[in-house]
């Protein structure tokens, strides 16, 4: 442990002295928020984009330069998933519920500095466990096999039964779940659901299905009613832009400490998941436990504080694997991983022994980036914020920004315009699917959490040649099972003997 | 009071469809779970949810109607979405800085924004698209055919690309 303190001071002290590392920290963190903050441009593309313009760097500076602009391009996506309900990242699909709420109540400032905060907390402590137990826990990830994942998917799933709407809900998460399956099959290869489109192939693609679902059925709606909307000028104090109240600090603690930032980093750290997920997951299993679950997704706090501590504490937990294991955790990480491949490091748990330097340096400027990112936020905020007061007073110019977002945020996906179709196509049935009460956000779930579902379904079942036995045979599967049932059950229960209680009393 | 069960109803046929398209798939003799299982659960839970949903709203006479879509809000609706089809369809054709330039400021003018507002934001908007993926990301957009081409070629030289 004392050798563990040791390069972590090391790394700290050689990261803030060394003019290069702090310059490259600081301008990858700003053009990762500006990049998150531009809807159509993915944490996953400014990763990559940055990629050739880090390899004359050293290894440590490269890393940290990629590692910083995915930290903060996952939380830049929040400012834009909070003014236009248009996810920048799609880490940050759970924020354009109750942020955007938020932002029509005139709270736009108030869930933006949630969004900041939570980011910056859950990166804060996400990067904290990584850095103090990546080289410990490391074997761990791998303990984790298809039936376990398929339980932690189950698990998933059945928190979106807290959906409002009935059987108008579980419709739409199944939509979901189907849209995922259209493409080439991951196992056998055959198309299914092509219908002759080659390019389908390849299936939709997350962003596509995201820019439709949210940000194209949202300017519907808007277009339906007057064009032009009395929007009155939030004024906040500088305090309430930076920090959340000691009251409010304290209530959204149990959520944000207990649930998103565990949760958020345990799902990052499992290998081939990510941030999206993990934000999915978070902000499921704190509504199942929430006194209120009924207010979630109309503009409460939690909603936005919860998934933005879960997908930037994923953020730093997809580290782990991809350090320690040479397994990437999620798109970026995967591009994190090349970048070390260019530098001639081969990664594993030896990076933390014979390349002890560099292993530590890049978990320290992980920590630092979210420092560096949440610092940096007020000048994106500012500019987002004023821009989003404007155009909400001007429907039309809004409408034309996201229709412009999504029709080039579509098209640079695949170079295709068969993406612009099939956004604008999942836009009107969602907004069909919303004029008639059906809740859109478990079909934005049921798509992230379709294909994960399928993978793990079947090769489970492959791997025990079709005994579905294989599901609750491992003791983690179990546990976790065991674990679904009781947050289904017990809160329930609670709910209907304090009814009872109340109707006695 | 019918578009509900209208909504169900279509849902219904076409999963049915999609079922019997997904009952179709080769099966394979080596895969243990073929690819048609997962999306035929999927398919089947669909089909049975709006059977019950039908069944239910039609013997309760529950229905929920979502609030009127005046003439002036149907004719926007339909507009953008026609708008969205023709941005991608001459996309390609005429190129984005082109298409850009051309069809917000059309957009804009049916939503009732004066001509040289539109004119203005159109222009901004087809700058911000050359600035942002081809100049700086260096993200390749079309260029589209012809003169297009040449012109949409001839702009972005004026930036280096």
């Amino acid at each position: 442990m004392e050798y563990h303190l040791i390069n972590i001071y090391q790394a700290f002290i050689y990261i803030i002295t060394n003019p290069l590392n702090m310059g490259v920290l600081i301008l990858a963190s700003f053009i990762g928020l500006l990049a998150g903050a531009t809807p159509g441009i993915t944490s996953v593309a400014i990763t990559a984009i940055l990629l050739p313009f880090t390899i004359w760097l050293p290894p440590e500076t490269a890393i940290i330069a990629l590692v910083a602009a995915y930290a903060s391009a996952v939380y830049g996506g929040s400012v834009s998933a909070v003014l236009f309900r248009i996810p920048g990242s799609t880490e940050n699909i759970m924020t354009a519920l109750d942020g955007y709420e938020l932002t029509k109540a005139g709270r736009s400032g108030f869930a933006l500095m949630l969004s900041r905060f939570y980011s910056f907390l859950g990166g804060l402590v996400g990067g904290l466990i990584t850095l103090f137990l990546t080289p410990i826990l490391a074997d761990v990830a791998v303990m984790f096999g298809p039936s376990e994942m398929f339980a932690l998917v189950v698990m998933a799933i059945s928190f979106l039964a807290t959906f409002e709407g009935g059987v108008k809900a579980v419709i739409s998460a199944l939509l979901g779940f189907f849209l995922a399956t259209i493409g080439s099959d991951p196992v056998t290869g055959v198309y299914r659901f092509t219908f002759g489109v080659t390019i389908l192939g390849g299936g939709f693609d997350l962003v596509a299905v995201l820019l439709g679902i949210f940000a194209i059925s949202e300017v519907l709606r808007l277009l339906e009613s007057e064009l032009r909307f009395e929007v009155v000028k939030e004024r906040y104090k500088f305090r309430e832009l930076m920090f959340p109240s000691k009251e409010l600090f304290l209530r959204l603690a149990p959520p944000v400490f207990l649930i998103a930032a565990p949760i958020g980093w345990l799902i990052g750290f499992l290998p081939g998941v990510g941030a999206t997920t993990a934000a999915v997951v978070a902000y499921l299993m704190a509504r199942r436990f929430s006194k209120s679950p009924e207010k979630w997704g109309t503009g409460i706090p939690e909603g936005v504080a919860v998934p933005e501590t879960a997908n930037n504490a994923a953020a730093m937990g997809t580290l782990v694997p991809t350090l320690a294991l040479g397994i990437p955790g999620g798109a970026a990480t995967a591009i994190v991983l090349g970048a070390l491949m260019i530098h001639g490091v081969i990664p594993g748990a030896w990076v933390f022994t014979y390349r002890a330097q560099l292993g530590y340096t890049v978990l320290v400027g992980t920590v630092l980036s979210n420092v560096v990112f949440y610092l940096l936020a007020p000048v994106v905020i500012y500019m987002f914020l004023r821009l989003g007061e404007f155009l909400r007073r001007n429907i039309p110019f809004l409408a034309v920004m996201v229709i412009f977002f999504c029709v080039f945020g579509a098209y640079v996906i695949r170079n295709s315009v068969i993406d612009i179709i099939a956004t604008l196509i999942i836009g009107v049935i969602a907004y069909v699917l919303s004029r008639y009460k059906f809740p859109t956000a478990p079909m934005a779930i049921g798509f992230v959490l379709g294909p994960l579902a399928e993978k793990y379904f079947r090769r489970s079942l492959d791997i025990a040649f079709g005994n579905p036995l294989v599901f609750i045979s491992s003791p983690i599967s179990q546990f976790i099972y065991i674990a679904t049932a009781l947050a289904i059950v017990v809160p329930t229960l609670y709910t209907r003997l304090k009814t009872r209680k109340d109707v006695k009393s | 009071m019918y578009g509900e069960i209208i909504v169900f109803l279509s849902l219904l046929i076409s999963s049915s469809y999609l079922l019997y398209e997904a009952l179709k798939l080769p099966k394979l003799p080596f895969v243990v779970i073929g690819p048609e299982v997962w999306p035929s659960i999927l398919l089947i839970g669909i089909i049975i949810s709006c059977i019950s949903a039908v069944v239910y709203r039609y013997v309760r006479k529950n229905y929920y109607r979502p609030p009127k879509l005046g003439r002036g809000g149907l004719i926007r609706v339909l507009t953008t979405i026609m708008f969205i089809v023709i941005y991608a369809l001459v996309f390609e054709y005429i190129g984005f800085f082109i298409s850009t330039l051309l069809l917000i400021p059309i957009y804009l003018k049916f939503l009732r924004i004066r001509t040289l507002t539109s004119l203005v934001v159109g222009f901004i908007f087809a700058m911000l698209a050359l600035l942002l993926f081809p100049v700086f990301l260096l993200i390749p957009l079309p260029r589209g055919y012809g003169v297009f081409y040449d012109l949409t070629t001839y702009i972005l030289g004026l930036f280096g690309r």
